[in-house]
Protein backbone atom coordinates (compact mmCIF):
# COMPACT_ATOMS: atom_id res chain seq x y z
CA UNK A 1 0.00 0.00 0.00
CA UNK A 2 1.35 3.83 -1.13
CA UNK A 3 1.75 6.23 1.54
CA UNK A 4 -1.25 8.37 0.57
CA UNK A 5 -3.49 6.12 -0.18
CA UNK A 6 -2.88 4.79 3.39
CA UNK A 7 -3.33 8.39 4.62
CA UNK A 8 -6.53 8.83 3.24
CA UNK A 9 -7.93 4.99 4.36
CA UNK A 10 -7.29 6.20 7.80
CA UNK A 11 -8.60 9.66 7.38
CA UNK A 12 -12.32 8.24 6.13
CA UNK A 13 -11.64 5.79 8.89
CA UNK A 14 -11.29 8.53 12.17
CA UNK A 15 -14.04 10.32 9.61
CA UNK A 16 -16.41 7.66 10.72
CA UNK A 17 -15.31 7.53 14.33
CA UNK A 18 -15.76 11.03 14.47
CA UNK A 19 -18.93 11.19 12.82
CA UNK A 20 -20.34 8.81 15.47
CA UNK A 21 -19.07 10.48 18.46
CA UNK A 22 -20.55 14.00 17.09
CA UNK A 23 -24.12 12.21 16.99
CA UNK A 24 -24.37 10.34 20.06
CA UNK A 25 -22.53 12.18 22.44
CA UNK A 26 -25.75 14.30 23.39
CA UNK A 27 -27.32 10.70 23.65
CA UNK A 28 -24.84 9.31 25.46
CA UNK A 29 -24.89 11.92 28.27
CA UNK A 30 -28.59 12.09 28.67
CA UNK A 31 -29.12 8.04 29.06
CA UNK A 32 -25.55 7.23 30.99
CA UNK A 33 -25.95 10.14 33.51
CA UNK A 34 -29.69 10.54 34.10
CA UNK A 35 -31.12 7.20 32.60
CA UNK A 36 -33.11 9.35 29.95
CA UNK A 37 -32.99 7.65 26.56
CA UNK A 38 -34.30 10.46 24.64
CA UNK A 39 -36.46 9.59 20.92
CA UNK A 40 -35.92 12.92 20.48
CA UNK A 41 -32.09 13.12 19.92
CA UNK A 42 -32.33 12.88 15.85
CA UNK A 43 -34.99 16.04 15.98
CA UNK A 44 -32.83 17.68 18.29
CA UNK A 45 -29.69 17.46 15.57
CA UNK A 46 -31.59 18.19 13.31
CA UNK A 47 -33.30 21.44 15.31
CA UNK A 48 -29.47 22.15 15.42
CA UNK A 49 -28.48 21.83 11.80
CA UNK A 50 -31.63 24.21 10.61
CA UNK A 51 -30.49 26.70 13.57
CA UNK A 52 -27.30 27.00 12.25
CA UNK A 53 -28.15 26.92 8.49
CA UNK A 54 -30.60 29.70 8.97
CA UNK A 55 -27.93 31.97 10.70
CA UNK A 56 -25.52 31.01 8.40
CA UNK A 57 -28.17 32.50 5.43
CA UNK A 58 -28.70 35.26 8.05
CA UNK A 59 -25.29 36.29 7.19
CA UNK A 60 -23.50 34.99 10.13
CA UNK A 61 -20.29 33.23 10.06
CA UNK A 62 -19.96 28.88 9.93
CA UNK A 63 -18.24 28.16 13.39
CA UNK A 64 -20.28 31.50 15.02
CA UNK A 65 -23.57 29.84 13.36
CA UNK A 66 -22.84 26.71 15.04
CA UNK A 67 -21.83 27.93 18.65
CA UNK A 68 -25.37 29.75 18.72
CA UNK A 69 -27.15 26.61 17.86
CA UNK A 70 -25.70 24.31 20.55
CA UNK A 71 -27.02 27.30 23.08
CA UNK A 72 -29.97 27.74 21.71
CA UNK A 73 -30.30 23.75 22.01
CA UNK A 74 -28.85 23.41 25.42
CA UNK A 75 -31.18 26.29 26.29
CA UNK A 76 -34.32 24.17 24.62
CA UNK A 77 -32.90 21.07 26.21
CA UNK A 78 -33.32 22.92 30.30
CA UNK A 79 -36.99 24.13 29.04
CA UNK A 80 -37.89 20.45 28.14
CA UNK A 81 -36.41 19.07 31.63
CA UNK A 82 -38.53 20.99 33.19
CA UNK A 83 -41.38 20.91 31.61
CA UNK A 84 -41.74 16.78 30.65
CA UNK A 85 -38.62 15.16 31.88
CA UNK A 86 -38.70 16.02 35.46
CA UNK A 87 -42.06 14.43 36.41
CA UNK A 88 -41.05 11.28 34.61
CA UNK A 89 -37.79 10.31 36.05
CA UNK A 90 -37.24 6.83 37.06
CA UNK A 91 -39.94 5.44 34.43
CA UNK A 92 -37.95 4.94 31.55
CA UNK A 93 -41.14 3.92 29.26
CA UNK A 94 -42.68 6.91 30.08
CA UNK A 95 -39.93 8.82 29.36
CA UNK A 96 -39.23 7.27 25.71
CA UNK A 97 -42.92 7.55 25.19
CA UNK A 98 -42.51 11.71 25.97
CA UNK A 99 -39.41 12.01 24.23
CA UNK A 100 -40.92 10.03 20.75
CA UNK A 101 -43.85 12.12 21.16
CA UNK A 102 -41.88 15.27 21.18
CA UNK A 103 -40.11 14.35 18.35
CA UNK A 104 -43.12 14.25 16.14
CA UNK A 105 -43.91 17.90 17.39
CA UNK A 106 -40.61 18.90 16.51
CA UNK A 107 -40.60 17.28 13.36
CA UNK A 108 -44.24 19.56 12.89
CA UNK A 109 -43.05 22.29 13.61
CA UNK A 110 -40.07 22.74 11.55
CA UNK A 111 -42.36 21.68 8.50
CA UNK A 112 -44.72 24.30 9.07
CA UNK A 113 -41.89 26.97 9.63
CA UNK A 114 -39.11 25.85 6.78
CA UNK A 115 -41.62 23.40 4.79
CA UNK A 116 -40.70 19.81 3.50
CA UNK A 117 -38.12 20.66 0.89
CA UNK A 118 -34.28 20.28 1.27
CA UNK A 119 -31.92 23.35 2.35
CA UNK A 120 -28.29 23.28 2.75
CA UNK A 121 -25.27 25.29 3.03
CA UNK A 122 -22.07 24.51 0.97
CA UNK A 123 -19.27 22.58 2.60
CA UNK A 124 -16.61 24.95 4.16
CA UNK A 125 -13.20 24.83 3.41
CA UNK A 126 -11.16 23.33 -0.04
CA UNK A 127 -9.99 19.68 -0.26
CA UNK A 128 -6.21 19.01 -0.34
CA UNK A 129 -4.66 17.01 -3.04
CA UNK A 130 -2.50 13.51 -1.62
CA UNK A 131 -0.84 11.92 -4.00
CA UNK A 132 -3.62 10.71 -6.40
CA UNK A 133 -6.79 11.57 -4.00
CA UNK A 134 -8.45 14.43 -2.71
CA UNK A 135 -9.24 14.99 0.74
CA UNK A 136 -11.74 17.44 2.32
CA UNK A 137 -10.42 19.76 5.13
CA UNK A 138 -13.82 19.94 6.88
CA UNK A 139 -13.53 15.90 7.58
CA UNK A 140 -10.31 16.98 9.33
CA UNK A 141 -12.06 19.64 11.20
CA UNK A 142 -14.81 17.54 12.46
CA UNK A 143 -11.76 14.75 13.48
CA UNK A 144 -9.96 17.00 15.52
CA UNK A 145 -13.15 18.20 17.17
CA UNK A 146 -14.97 15.16 17.59
CA UNK A 147 -11.41 14.63 19.84
CA UNK A 148 -11.49 18.07 21.63
CA UNK A 149 -15.22 17.34 22.38
CA UNK A 150 -14.54 14.13 24.22
CA UNK A 151 -11.63 15.58 25.90
CA UNK A 152 -13.62 18.47 27.12
CA UNK A 153 -16.97 17.00 27.96
CA UNK A 154 -14.25 14.90 30.00
CA UNK A 155 -12.86 17.65 31.95
CA UNK A 156 -16.27 19.54 32.59
CA UNK A 157 -17.56 15.80 34.46
CA UNK A 158 -14.12 14.85 36.08
CA UNK A 159 -12.71 18.25 36.70
CA UNK A 160 -15.30 20.17 37.91
CA UNK A 161 -17.84 20.91 40.96
CA UNK A 162 -20.80 20.34 38.76
CA UNK A 163 -19.50 17.10 36.84
CA UNK A 164 -18.53 15.95 40.56
CA UNK A 165 -22.21 16.40 41.53
CA UNK A 166 -24.03 15.31 38.22
CA UNK A 167 -22.09 12.07 38.58
CA UNK A 168 -22.96 11.68 42.18
CA UNK A 169 -26.55 12.56 41.50
CA UNK A 170 -26.69 10.31 38.85
CA UNK A 171 -25.26 7.40 40.99
CA UNK A 172 -27.42 8.08 43.98
CA UNK A 173 -29.70 10.54 43.75
CA UNK A 174 -31.19 10.83 47.26
CA UNK A 175 -27.42 10.31 49.09
CA UNK A 176 -26.76 13.17 46.68
CA UNK A 177 -29.15 15.55 47.51
CA UNK A 178 -28.64 14.55 51.45
CA UNK A 179 -24.92 16.16 50.97
CA UNK A 180 -26.43 19.25 49.99
CA UNK A 181 -26.69 18.86 45.99
CA UNK A 182 -29.63 20.28 44.61
CA UNK A 183 -30.45 17.23 41.93
CA UNK A 184 -32.90 18.80 40.09
CA UNK A 185 -30.69 21.32 39.35
CA UNK A 186 -28.09 19.44 38.20
CA UNK A 187 -30.10 16.93 36.40
CA UNK A 188 -31.21 20.61 34.31
CA UNK A 189 -28.18 21.35 33.58
CA UNK A 190 -26.91 17.82 32.49
CA UNK A 191 -29.68 17.55 29.76
CA UNK A 192 -29.41 20.87 28.81
CA UNK A 193 -25.63 19.79 27.99
CA UNK A 194 -26.94 17.12 26.27
CA UNK A 195 -29.49 19.07 24.06
CA UNK A 196 -26.55 21.42 23.21
CA UNK A 197 -23.85 18.34 22.46
CA UNK A 198 -26.79 17.54 20.12
CA UNK A 199 -27.66 20.99 18.46
CA UNK A 200 -23.37 21.59 18.39
CA UNK A 201 -23.53 17.89 16.27
CA UNK A 202 -26.56 19.13 14.28
CA UNK A 203 -24.81 22.17 13.10
CA UNK A 204 -21.86 20.45 12.51
CA UNK A 205 -23.10 17.78 9.98
CA UNK A 206 -25.47 20.68 8.21
CA UNK A 207 -22.87 21.65 4.99
CA UNK A 208 -22.61 17.25 5.01
CA UNK A 209 -25.79 17.04 3.67
CA UNK A 210 -29.26 18.40 3.04
CA UNK A 211 -31.09 19.76 5.76
CA UNK A 212 -34.93 18.36 5.96
CA UNK A 213 -37.20 17.68 8.90
CA UNK A 214 -36.40 14.16 8.09
CA UNK A 215 -33.22 14.81 8.82
CA UNK A 216 -32.28 13.56 11.96
CA UNK A 217 -33.99 10.33 10.69
CA UNK A 218 -30.59 9.56 8.79
CA UNK A 219 -28.31 9.48 12.07
CA UNK A 220 -30.39 8.63 15.11
CA UNK A 221 -30.03 4.75 14.14
CA UNK A 222 -25.97 5.01 14.09
CA UNK A 223 -26.32 7.20 17.33
CA UNK A 224 -28.33 4.52 18.94
CA UNK A 225 -26.33 1.41 18.59
CA UNK A 226 -23.04 3.82 19.38
CA UNK A 227 -24.69 4.29 22.86
CA UNK A 228 -26.29 0.58 22.85
CA UNK A 229 -22.81 -0.86 21.94
CA UNK A 230 -21.05 1.77 24.51
CA UNK A 231 -22.96 0.86 27.18
CA UNK A 232 -23.73 2.85 30.56
CA UNK A 233 -20.39 4.71 30.94
CA UNK A 234 -21.69 7.46 28.57
CA UNK A 235 -17.69 9.21 27.83
CA UNK A 236 -16.10 5.89 27.75
CA UNK A 237 -18.86 3.99 25.96
CA UNK A 238 -19.33 6.58 23.16
CA UNK A 239 -16.01 6.93 22.60
CA UNK A 240 -14.76 3.41 22.49
CA UNK A 241 -17.92 2.07 20.57
CA UNK A 242 -17.50 5.14 18.11
CA UNK A 243 -13.88 3.52 18.12
CA UNK A 244 -15.12 0.03 17.23
CA UNK A 245 -17.95 0.69 15.05
CA UNK A 246 -16.64 3.41 13.33
CA UNK A 247 -13.47 1.88 12.61
CA UNK A 248 -15.36 -1.36 10.90
CA UNK A 249 -17.72 0.65 9.25
CA UNK A 250 -14.94 2.66 7.39
CA UNK A 251 -12.21 -0.71 7.17
CA UNK A 252 -15.18 -2.79 5.14
CA UNK A 253 -16.45 -0.18 3.53
CA UNK A 254 -13.12 0.65 1.70
CA UNK A 255 -12.42 -2.72 0.95
CA UNK A 256 -15.15 -3.96 -0.03
CA UNK A 257 -18.40 -1.51 -0.12
CA UNK A 258 -20.42 1.01 1.92
CA UNK A 259 -23.25 -1.75 2.08
CA UNK A 260 -21.15 -4.27 3.21
CA UNK A 261 -20.04 -1.59 6.00
CA UNK A 262 -23.30 -1.24 7.22
CA UNK A 263 -23.72 -4.86 7.40
CA UNK A 264 -20.28 -5.61 9.13
CA UNK A 265 -21.58 -2.68 11.40
CA UNK A 266 -24.56 -4.16 12.56
CA UNK A 267 -23.29 -7.51 12.98
CA UNK A 268 -20.82 -6.45 15.09
CA UNK A 269 -23.51 -4.73 17.20
CA UNK A 270 -24.79 -7.87 17.62
CA UNK A 271 -22.22 -10.20 18.12
CA UNK A 272 -20.97 -7.41 20.85
CA UNK A 273 -24.42 -7.10 22.80
CA UNK A 274 -24.64 -10.85 22.20
CA UNK A 275 -21.86 -11.52 24.47
CA UNK A 276 -21.22 -8.27 26.72
CA UNK A 277 -25.01 -7.60 27.16
CA UNK A 278 -24.22 -4.72 29.35
CA UNK A 279 -22.07 -2.88 26.28
CA UNK A 280 -18.24 -2.20 25.91
CA UNK A 281 -18.26 -0.49 29.17
CA UNK A 282 -19.58 -3.45 31.04
CA UNK A 283 -16.82 -5.31 29.85
CA UNK A 284 -13.86 -2.39 31.54
CA UNK A 285 -15.89 -2.47 34.31
CA UNK A 286 -15.36 -6.45 35.09
CA UNK A 287 -11.65 -6.15 34.23
CA UNK A 288 -11.22 -3.78 36.72
CA UNK A 289 -13.20 -5.92 39.56
CA UNK B 1 -30.98 22.30 69.61
CA UNK B 2 -33.01 20.38 67.26
CA UNK B 3 -36.45 19.47 68.24
CA UNK B 4 -39.04 17.51 66.58
CA UNK B 5 -42.73 17.87 67.26
CA UNK B 6 -45.64 16.08 66.30
CA UNK B 7 -44.19 14.63 63.17
CA UNK B 8 -46.10 11.93 60.93
CA UNK B 9 -44.24 10.32 58.76
CA UNK B 10 -44.34 7.18 56.22
CA UNK B 11 -44.12 5.76 52.55
CA UNK B 12 -47.07 6.20 50.74
CA UNK B 13 -50.31 5.71 52.77
CA UNK B 14 -48.62 4.09 56.19
CA UNK B 15 -47.45 6.02 58.16
CA UNK B 16 -44.28 5.01 60.24
CA UNK B 17 -44.17 8.05 62.94
CA UNK B 18 -47.48 8.79 64.58
CA UNK B 19 -46.89 12.19 65.61
CA UNK B 20 -43.60 11.67 67.70
CA UNK B 21 -41.76 14.70 69.37
CA UNK B 22 -38.47 14.86 70.90
CA UNK B 23 -35.34 17.18 71.16
CA UNK B 24 -31.82 16.98 71.79
CA UNK B 25 -29.56 19.69 73.09
CA UNK B 26 -26.83 21.28 70.83
CA UNK B 27 -23.86 19.30 71.46
CA UNK B 28 -25.83 16.38 72.90
CA UNK B 29 -25.18 12.41 71.85
CA UNK B 30 -28.37 10.94 71.99
CA UNK B 31 -28.83 7.88 70.98
CA UNK B 32 -32.16 6.17 69.73
CA UNK B 33 -32.99 2.67 70.35
CA UNK B 34 -35.74 0.07 69.27
CA UNK B 35 -36.42 -2.70 67.49
CA UNK B 36 -36.08 -3.46 63.80
CA UNK B 37 -39.22 -2.15 62.08
CA UNK B 38 -40.13 1.10 64.76
CA UNK B 39 -38.96 3.68 62.83
CA UNK B 40 -35.94 4.66 63.53
CA UNK B 41 -34.66 5.09 60.14
CA UNK B 42 -37.77 6.68 59.49
CA UNK B 43 -36.98 9.29 61.94
CA UNK B 44 -33.76 10.05 60.24
CA UNK B 45 -34.77 10.43 56.83
CA UNK B 46 -37.49 12.49 57.40
CA UNK B 47 -35.30 14.66 59.67
CA UNK B 48 -32.81 14.51 56.70
CA UNK B 49 -35.56 15.79 54.34
CA UNK B 50 -35.40 12.53 51.79
CA UNK B 51 -38.80 11.11 52.84
CA UNK B 52 -41.27 14.12 53.11
CA UNK B 53 -42.79 14.61 56.73
CA UNK B 54 -46.52 14.64 56.41
CA UNK B 55 -47.31 16.93 59.01
CA UNK B 56 -45.52 17.99 62.66
CA UNK B 57 -42.69 20.41 62.96
CA UNK B 58 -38.85 19.77 62.92
CA UNK B 59 -37.05 22.92 63.93
CA UNK B 60 -33.08 23.31 63.89
CA UNK B 61 -32.05 26.28 66.44
CA UNK B 62 -35.37 27.36 66.12
CA UNK B 63 -35.75 27.27 62.08
CA UNK B 64 -38.61 25.49 61.27
CA UNK B 65 -36.81 23.15 58.16
CA UNK B 66 -39.96 20.58 57.73
CA UNK B 67 -41.01 22.36 54.73
CA UNK B 68 -37.31 22.01 52.85
CA UNK B 69 -36.24 19.46 50.36
CA UNK B 70 -33.17 17.56 51.77
CA UNK B 71 -30.42 19.72 49.81
CA UNK B 72 -31.54 22.64 51.56
CA UNK B 73 -31.77 21.01 55.20
CA UNK B 74 -28.23 19.49 54.52
CA UNK B 75 -26.77 23.15 53.71
CA UNK B 76 -28.75 24.38 56.82
CA UNK B 77 -26.19 22.41 58.95
CA UNK B 78 -27.89 18.22 59.29
CA UNK B 79 -25.24 15.83 57.58
CA UNK B 80 -26.52 12.20 57.02
CA UNK B 81 -24.86 8.76 57.30
CA UNK B 82 -27.25 6.15 56.17
CA UNK B 83 -27.52 2.62 56.75
CA UNK B 84 -25.36 0.72 54.18
CA UNK B 85 -23.33 4.04 53.90
CA UNK B 86 -24.35 4.97 50.03
CA UNK B 87 -20.89 5.57 49.56
CA UNK B 88 -21.01 7.40 45.60
CA UNK B 89 -19.43 3.70 43.99
CA UNK B 90 -18.08 5.59 40.95
CA UNK B 91 -16.62 8.65 42.89
CA UNK B 92 -13.22 8.27 43.85
CA UNK B 93 -12.37 9.09 48.04
CA UNK B 94 -11.47 12.36 46.98
CA UNK B 95 -14.84 13.18 45.28
CA UNK B 96 -16.53 11.43 47.47
CA UNK B 97 -15.51 13.73 50.75
CA UNK B 98 -15.39 16.95 48.16
CA UNK B 99 -19.01 16.40 47.06
CA UNK B 100 -20.04 16.86 50.22
CA UNK B 101 -18.43 20.37 50.78
CA UNK B 102 -19.36 22.24 47.62
CA UNK B 103 -21.62 24.24 50.06
CA UNK B 104 -18.66 25.79 51.50
CA UNK B 105 -15.95 28.19 50.38
CA UNK B 106 -12.90 26.59 47.96
CA UNK B 107 -10.73 27.38 51.38
CA UNK B 108 -13.18 26.22 53.71
CA UNK B 109 -13.01 22.96 51.56
CA UNK B 110 -9.26 22.53 51.81
CA UNK B 111 -8.64 23.06 55.05
CA UNK B 112 -11.30 20.81 55.94
CA UNK B 113 -10.47 18.25 53.54
CA UNK B 114 -6.92 18.50 55.16
CA UNK B 115 -8.41 18.10 58.39
CA UNK B 116 -10.13 15.21 57.55
CA UNK B 117 -7.55 13.25 55.54
CA UNK B 118 -4.94 13.91 58.88
CA UNK B 119 -7.98 12.43 61.52
CA UNK B 120 -8.26 9.37 58.98
CA UNK B 121 -5.23 8.36 57.20
CA UNK B 122 -6.23 5.25 55.66
CA UNK B 123 -8.71 8.22 53.70
CA UNK B 124 -5.54 9.75 52.56
CA UNK B 125 -3.67 6.45 51.03
CA UNK B 126 -6.91 5.12 49.39
CA UNK B 127 -7.73 8.63 48.06
CA UNK B 128 -7.74 8.08 44.52
CA UNK B 129 -9.52 4.71 44.71
CA UNK B 130 -12.99 4.23 43.46
CA UNK B 131 -15.70 4.03 46.59
CA UNK B 132 -17.08 1.05 45.51
CA UNK B 133 -13.58 -0.71 45.48
CA UNK B 134 -13.14 -0.34 49.38
CA UNK B 135 -14.32 -2.48 51.88
CA UNK B 136 -17.66 -1.75 54.55
CA UNK B 137 -15.21 -0.98 57.52
CA UNK B 138 -13.85 1.73 55.12
CA UNK B 139 -16.64 3.02 53.63
CA UNK B 140 -18.00 3.68 56.92
CA UNK B 141 -14.88 5.74 57.56
CA UNK B 142 -15.38 7.41 54.10
CA UNK B 143 -19.56 8.05 55.11
CA UNK B 144 -18.32 9.74 58.38
CA UNK B 145 -15.45 11.90 57.05
CA UNK B 146 -17.77 12.73 53.72
CA UNK B 147 -20.15 14.14 56.22
CA UNK B 148 -17.76 16.06 58.26
CA UNK B 149 -17.29 17.55 55.17
CA UNK B 150 -19.97 20.11 55.62
CA UNK B 151 -18.81 21.32 58.90
CA UNK B 152 -22.77 20.50 60.62
CA UNK B 153 -24.45 21.19 63.54
CA UNK B 154 -25.90 17.81 63.78
CA UNK B 155 -25.06 14.45 62.56
CA UNK B 156 -27.55 11.55 61.44
CA UNK B 157 -26.29 8.18 62.00
CA UNK B 158 -27.89 5.26 60.97
CA UNK B 159 -26.77 2.00 62.01
CA UNK B 160 -22.97 2.36 61.38
CA UNK B 161 -21.71 -0.55 63.33
CA UNK B 162 -23.53 -2.85 60.92
CA UNK B 163 -21.74 -5.44 59.38
CA UNK B 164 -17.73 -3.87 60.34
CA UNK B 165 -15.60 -6.12 62.05
CA UNK B 166 -15.14 -4.94 65.59
CA UNK B 167 -11.54 -2.93 65.48
CA UNK B 168 -13.09 -0.73 63.47
CA UNK B 169 -16.10 -0.33 65.21
CA UNK B 170 -14.26 1.30 68.09
CA UNK B 171 -12.63 3.21 65.96
CA UNK B 172 -16.20 4.50 64.64
CA UNK B 173 -17.53 5.14 67.99
CA UNK B 174 -14.34 7.00 69.06
CA UNK B 175 -14.31 9.37 65.81
CA UNK B 176 -18.43 10.25 67.08
CA UNK B 177 -17.23 11.05 70.30
CA UNK B 178 -14.27 13.56 68.72
CA UNK B 179 -16.34 15.14 66.43
CA UNK B 180 -19.09 15.95 69.40
CA UNK B 181 -16.53 16.99 72.03
CA UNK B 182 -13.71 18.81 69.11
CA UNK B 183 -16.25 20.49 67.00
CA UNK B 184 -19.14 20.38 69.03
CA UNK B 185 -21.12 18.61 66.53
CA UNK B 186 -24.60 17.46 68.07
CA UNK B 187 -25.14 13.81 66.94
CA UNK B 188 -28.55 11.81 66.58
CA UNK B 189 -27.60 7.90 66.82
CA UNK B 190 -29.76 5.10 65.60
CA UNK B 191 -28.56 1.94 66.17
CA UNK B 192 -29.41 -2.15 67.19
CA UNK B 193 -26.15 -2.58 69.07
CA UNK B 194 -26.90 -1.60 72.38
CA UNK B 195 -23.33 -2.05 73.24
CA UNK B 196 -22.33 0.11 70.59
CA UNK B 197 -24.74 3.11 71.47
CA UNK B 198 -23.04 3.16 74.81
CA UNK B 199 -19.63 3.44 73.38
CA UNK B 200 -20.75 7.17 71.32
CA UNK B 201 -23.53 8.20 73.64
CA UNK B 202 -24.35 9.00 76.71
CA UNK B 203 -28.43 8.81 76.43
CA UNK B 204 -30.80 7.18 74.37
CA UNK B 205 -34.12 7.82 73.75
CA UNK B 206 -35.72 4.40 73.27
CA UNK B 207 -38.82 4.25 70.63
CA UNK B 208 -41.70 1.83 70.15
CA UNK B 209 -44.85 1.73 67.89
CA UNK B 210 -43.61 5.19 66.10
CA UNK B 211 -43.51 7.24 69.71
CA UNK B 212 -40.71 7.71 71.78
CA UNK B 213 -41.47 5.98 75.08
CA UNK B 214 -38.16 6.34 77.41
CA UNK B 215 -35.21 8.73 77.76
CA UNK B 216 -32.49 7.31 79.75
CA UNK B 217 -28.64 6.92 80.01
CA UNK B 218 -26.95 4.64 77.56
CA UNK B 219 -25.32 3.07 80.68
CA UNK B 220 -28.28 2.57 82.81
CA UNK B 221 -29.61 0.53 79.54
CA UNK B 222 -26.80 -1.80 79.44
CA UNK B 223 -27.56 -3.21 82.88
CA UNK B 224 -31.23 -3.19 82.63
CA UNK B 225 -32.05 -7.06 81.23
CA UNK B 226 -35.89 -5.87 81.39
CA UNK B 227 -35.91 -3.08 79.29
CA UNK B 228 -34.15 -4.39 76.86
CA UNK B 229 -36.04 -7.40 76.92
CA UNK B 230 -39.38 -5.00 76.22
CA UNK B 231 -37.98 -2.56 73.82
CA UNK B 232 -34.90 -3.49 72.12
CA UNK B 233 -35.83 -7.31 71.48
CA UNK B 234 -32.51 -8.61 72.96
Amino acid sequence: MKVDQFIVIMVSLLSSVSLLVIVSLGLALAFGMMGVINMAHGEFLMLGAYFTITAVNAGIVLPVAILISAIAMGGLGMVIERIVLRQLYGRIWATMLATWGLSLLIVGVVQLVFGTSSNGIPTPLSTIHLGGYMLSQYSLVLIALAGVLIATTYLVFARTPYGTMARAAASLPEMAAAVGINVSRVNMITFGIASALAGLGGGLLAPLSGVSPTFGQGYIGDAFMTVVVGGASPLLGASTASLLLGGIYAGVSNIVSPVAGTLALLLVSMLVLRFLPTGLTGLWRKARQ
Amino acid sequence: MLEVENLVSGYGRTNILHAISLSVETGERMAILGRNGVGKSTLLKSLIGTVRPKSGSVRLDGQEISHLAAHERARSGIAYVPQGRDIFPTLSVLDNLRVSGFGRSVRARASMLDDVLTQFPILRDKRSAQGSSLSGGQQQILALARALMSDPKVLLLDEPSEGIQPSTVDQIATAIREMNVQRGMTIVLVEQNLEFAAAACDHALIIDKGEVVLKLRTADALTNRELQHQYLGV
